[in-house]
C-alpha cells in the first residue's frame, strides 16, 4: 500500500512544533521551535524561544521539519493541525497556516484534539496496542481519562475540576522557592525524601466517579509548610516533595484503574508532560502488574507537546476518511 | 502577474485579486460574530473558483500587518505566509494605515487614516503626496492617541486635513469630533469599509515590481505599543489609587 | 431605608467558612453581572480565585466546568453570555499581555474574569471590580473584600450587599 506522509502542526499554547510522519508510525522529523540551533538561511531571523511566539516560529519550523525529514511540500499526502483545546491566538496561527497549506497544495486538512495526540503518542512507539482501551493524560494543562473504544472514538470519562496535576507541581514547586519547571525538581527531590513522611489528601479517591481534584491538595500542602514556618519547625524539603508527589501519583494510579475496573478494559495508555515523571511510570507499571493490566507511556520526549503525536492522529483519521473542511474552527476548552 | 491582496484588519473581510494593476475581483463580507478564520480560506477558494482562477497562477500575495484587530491580522499574516511558502511566490506586508492613505490619495491636502485601537484610541498617521510625484510620505508617525491627543496634532499643521477611516464612525458617533471643530479639519464620514484588499495589493504590486518584497519568515503584525506618555498618566493615576485604596 | 449608597475604592468584606461558600458567593454575583463587566482577582495561592470564578460561571448559566486556565491563561466559556476567564499566573513580565489580544476581551462582548490581574495593573480598564480573597488562620476560612470602581460596579455592589446582607 502507498505511503502516507502527513504533516503535523502544534500550536495550541507555547511551543510551535512541525512534523512529518509516515504511515502514523515513522517519525521523518519532529521539530520544535525552543530546541532549533540557529540557522543563516532564513535570513538570519532566529526562532524565538519566548512562549507563544508562533507568528514567528511557524515557518522557520515547517522549514526545518521539512528539510530535517528530506522531503517537498507537495509530497505530502495530508495536514493535520491541532485545532484545540489550547489558546486562542496560538491556535489560530496554526490553523490559519495549516488551511492555507491545504488550499494551496490541494491536500485534506484534517483537524485534531490536543489531548487525543497525547493518547497517540505512544503509537509512534509501541506497535501492540489493541483497542479498547483508557487512557490517562496528565499535563500541566490537562488531567483527563479517556475511553477509547476504537481508533478515532473517545469518550471523556473524566477530568479535573480545578487544577491539572502538572499544574500543581509547578505552583508548589514555585511557593518552595525550587524554580521551574516544577515537576522535573521535585521529582528529583522526592529522591531522597519518604513518600509517607507527611499525609496530604488525596482528593476525591473515595468516590465512585471519575473526576480529578487537586486544588484541594495545593492548599493542604500550602498550610502544612505555614504550619511548619510559624511554629518554627523543620520538615525537610525532600519529604515534603515526596509526600507531595505521592499523593498525586496514588490519586492518578487510583482513578485510572476505577476506570479500568468500571469498563473492564485491561489496556492502559498514558501520556501527558507528567506522564515523563518516572515515579508515576513505575507506580503505574506496578499497579497495573498487581492487577493484570496492560500499560502502555511514550518515550519521554514524547510526553511533552509536540507535532508528531498529531500527525498519528492525522493519519488514522485520513485513513477513515475523517477530514474537514475550511469551516474548521478552533476550540479553547 | 496577479496578486493576491488579504486585509483582515478590521471586522470586514477583504480580499482582492489584481492582474497589473486591474481588478479581477475584490471580495468584501461582513459577518458579525464569525471570526475571519472560519472564512477566509473558504471564501477564497470560492472566489477563485467563481473567477475560474487557478491558485497557481498566483505570482505574489500582499498582506495586511495592521495597525488594526489584533486576532484578524493574525490570521491573515498566517494565512499569507501558509499560501506564499507553499506556492513559493513572494510576499509584501503593507502596513494597514498606509493602504488607508492611497485611497485617498487624489486629495489636496493632509491625509489622516484612523483605525479603532483600544477604547477611545485610535491608530493613526499623517500622510501627504510628493511634489511632482504620486507617491505618499508619512509626515506624522504611525501612533496611538486619542481623539483629543490627535486633535493637538492638527494644530501642527496649516494645510487642510483629510480625516478617513473606519475608527471615524465611532468618534462621529460619539460626537467626540464636536470638540475640535476647525474648518481646516474635513471628516470624511462615510468611510466604512477597510483599508482595502485592493490597496493592499496595488501596493504589493508596486514593492514587488521593485524587488522589495519581504523575507517571510520575518513578517510579523504591526503593533504600536501604550505610549510612554499614557504609561506615565496610568501609572500616576494607579499612584493616586493607591494611596485612596489603602486609607 | 437608609440611603447607603457605595462609594468608588469603599471595601465590602465577606467571611467565607467553605469553599462552597465562596463559590456560592460567586454564582450570586455571576447572577447580576452584564455584558462588558470586568472583575479583577487577586489572592495568594490556595486563596479560592478559581473557586470563586467557577461559582460566577454558574451564576452565568455556563454548562462549563472552570477548570484553572492557569496553563492557557485564557478560556472562553457561554453562559448567558461570553465568559473570558484570565488566569496571568504565568506571565513573567506584564507586556506579555500585549500579545494576547487582550483588548478584544476587555471591550467585547462578554464578562471578564481575571486571576492574578495584579500582574497587569497598567492594562486594567479605569473602571472594573476588585475582589481580594485573604486566606486566614482557620483552614478553610476566606476573607473576599470587593472594591468597585466606577458607578457600574457600585451599583452593581447595591445589588449585591442587598441579596447578601454583606457590608464592613
Amino acid at each position: 500500500m502507498a505511503k502516507k506522509i502527513i504533516l503535523g502542526i502544534e500550536t495550541t499554547c507555547d511551543e510551535t512544533s512541525v512534523a512529518i510522519v509516515e504511515n502514523g508510525e515513522k517519525i521523518l522529523s519532529n521539530i520544535i521551535a525552543s530546541q532549533i540551533r540557529i540557522h543563516q538561511e532564513y535570513g538570519g531571523v532566529v526562532p524565538e524561544i519566548a512562549s507563544r511566539e508562533h507568528m514567528k516560529n511557524i515557518l522557520i519550523t515547517c522549514a526545518e521539519a521539512l528539510k530535517k525529514a528530506g522531503m517537498q511540500l507537495r509530497e505530502i499526502d495530508g495536514i493535520a493541525i491541532a485545532n484545540g483545546p489550547g489558546l486562542k491566538g496560538s491556535l489560530l496561527v496554526g490553523l490559519s497556516f495549516a488551511k492555507a497549506v491545504s488550499f494551496a497544495l490541494d491536500k485534506p486538512l484534517i483537524g485534531v484534539n490536543h489531548i487525543e495526540g497525547h493518547i497517540y503518542a505512544n503509537f509512534l512507539v509501541h506497535r501492540n496496542i489493541k483497542v479498547p482501551f483508557i487512557s490517562l493524560i496528565v499535563s500541566g494543562g490537562h488531567t483527563s481519562l479517556i475511553l477509547v473504544n476504537e481508533i478515532g472514538q473517545h469518550e471523556l470519562l473524566g477530568a479535573t475540576r480545578d487544577d491539572a496535576a502538572g499544574e500543581v507541581f509547578d505552583k508548589i514547586a514555585k511557593y518552595l522557592n525550587l524554580g521551574y519547571p516544577g515537576g522535573p525538581i521535585i521529582e528529583k527531590l522526592a529522591l531522597k525524601g519518604v513518600k509517607d513522611a507527611i499525609t496530604f489528601p488525596r482528593p476525591l479517591t473515595r468516590t465512585p466517579n471519575l473526576d480529578f481534584s487537586f486544588s484541594g491538595l495545593k492548599t493542604a500542602v500550602i498550610y502544612f509548610v505555614n504550619e511548619k514556618k510559624k511554629i518554627q519547625e523543620e520538615q525537610k524539603i525532600e519529604d515534603i516533595c515526596a509526600s507531595f508527589q505521592q499523593a498525586i501519583i496514588e490519586t492518578l494510579i487510583h482513578k485510572t484503574l476505577l476506570a479500568s475496573e468500571k469498563h473492564d478494559i485491561n489496556t492502559i495508555v498514558v501520556g501527558g508532560g507528567v506522564a515523563a515523571n518516572e515515579s508515576l511510570r513505575k507506580g503505574m507499571l506496578e499497579a497495573g502488574k498487581a492487577n493484570n493490566k496492560k500499560i502502555f507511556f511514550p518515550t519521554k520526549e514524547l510526553c511533552t507537546d509536540n507535532a508528531a503525536m498529531i500527525a498519528v492522529v492525522g493519519y488514522y483519521k485520513l485513513m477513515k476518511g475523517f477530514t474537514d473542511s475550511y469551516d474548521l474552527d478552533v476550540y479553547t476548552e | 502577474m496577479k496578486i493576491l491582496g488579504i486585509d483582515t484588519t478590521t471586522d470586514i473581510l477583504n480580499l482582492a485579486i489584481i492582474d497589473n494593476g486591474n481588478i479581477i475581483f475584490d471580495y468584501m463580507i461582513n459577518k458579525p460574530g464569525i471570526t475571519h478564520s472560519s472564512i477566509i480560506v473558504s471564501s477564497l477558494k470560492n472566489i477563485m473558483n467563481i473567477a475560474e482562477i487557478n491558485i497557481k497562477e498566483l505570482g505574489g500575495i500582499a498582506v495586511s500587518i495592521g495597525p488594526g484587530s489584533f486576532t484578524g491580522l493574525r490570521v491573515g499574516l498566517a494565512t499569507a505566509k501558509g499560501l506564499a511558502f507553499s506556492l513559493s511566490i513572494p510576499i509584501v506586508a503593507v502596513n494597514s494605515l498606509e493602504s488607508y492613505a492611497l485611497r485617498w490619495k487624489e486629495l489636496p491636502g493632509l491625509l489622516c487614516p484612523i483605525i479603532k485601537a483600544r477604547k477611545d484610541d485610535y491608530y493613526f498617521a499623517f500622510f501627504k503626496k510628493e511634489k511632482n510625484h504620486s507617491r505618499l510620505i508619512k509626515i506624522e508617525d504611525y501612533q496611538c492617541l486619542d481623539w483629543i491627543g490627535i486633535d493637538r496634532i492638527f494644530d501642527k499643521y496649516k494645510e487642510h486635513i483629510f480625516v478617513f477611516g473606519e475608527g471615524l464612525k465611532e468618534i462621529i458617533r460619539d460626537n467626540q469630533a464636536m470638540y475640535s471643530y476647525k474648518n481646516k479639519v474635513v471628516l470624511i464620514a462615510r468611510e466604512q469599509e477597510p483599508p482595502g484588499a485592493r490597496n493592499i495589493a496595488l501596493l504589493g504590486e508596486e514593492r514587488l515590481l521593485e524587488k522589495k518584497e519581504d523575507n517571510i519568515y520575518e513578517i510579523s503584525p504591526f503593533y504600536i505599543k501604550k505610549s510612554a506618555a499614557e504609561q506615565k498618566r496610568k501609572e500616576q493615576k494607579n499612584c493616586r489609587e493607591d494611596i485612596n485604596k489603602n486609607g | 431605608m437608609k440611603n447607603n449608597n457605595i462609594k468608588n475604592y469603599e471595601k465590602i468584606t465577606y467571611i467565607s467558612n467553605r469553599p462552597e461558600e465562596t463559590g456560592s458567593l460567586g454564582k450570586k454575583l455571576g447572577g447580576l453581572l452584564k455584558k462588558g463587566d470586568l472583575i479583577a482577582l487577586n489572592g495568594d495561592l490556595g486563596a479560592g480565585k478559581t473557586c470563586f470564578i467557577q461559582g460566577i460561571a454558574r451564576g452565568l448559566k455556563s454548562k462549563t466546568n472552570a477548570s484553572s486556565p492557569s496553563f492557557s491563561i485564557i478560556k472562553e466559556y457561554l453562559g448567558s453570555m461570553p465568559i473570558y476567564h484570565f488566569d496571568l499566573y504565568r506571565l513573567n513580565r506584564q507586556e506579555e499581555i500585549e500579545k494576547l489580544g487582550y483588548e478584544e476581551y476587555f471591550y467585547g462582548n462578554g464578562i471578564t474574569l481575571i486571576e492574578w490581574a495584579i500582574k497587569i495593573e497598567n492594562y486594567l480598564p479605569e473602571e472594573l471590580l476588585l475582589v481580594k480573597i485573604k486566606m486566614s488562620e482557620k483552614y478553610l476560612k476566606r476573607v473576599i473584600i470587593f472594591k468597585p470602581i466606577g458607578k457600574r460596579y457600585r451599583d452593581l455592589m447595591e445589588e449585591l450587599t442587598k441579596l447578601e446582607n454583606i457590608r464592613n
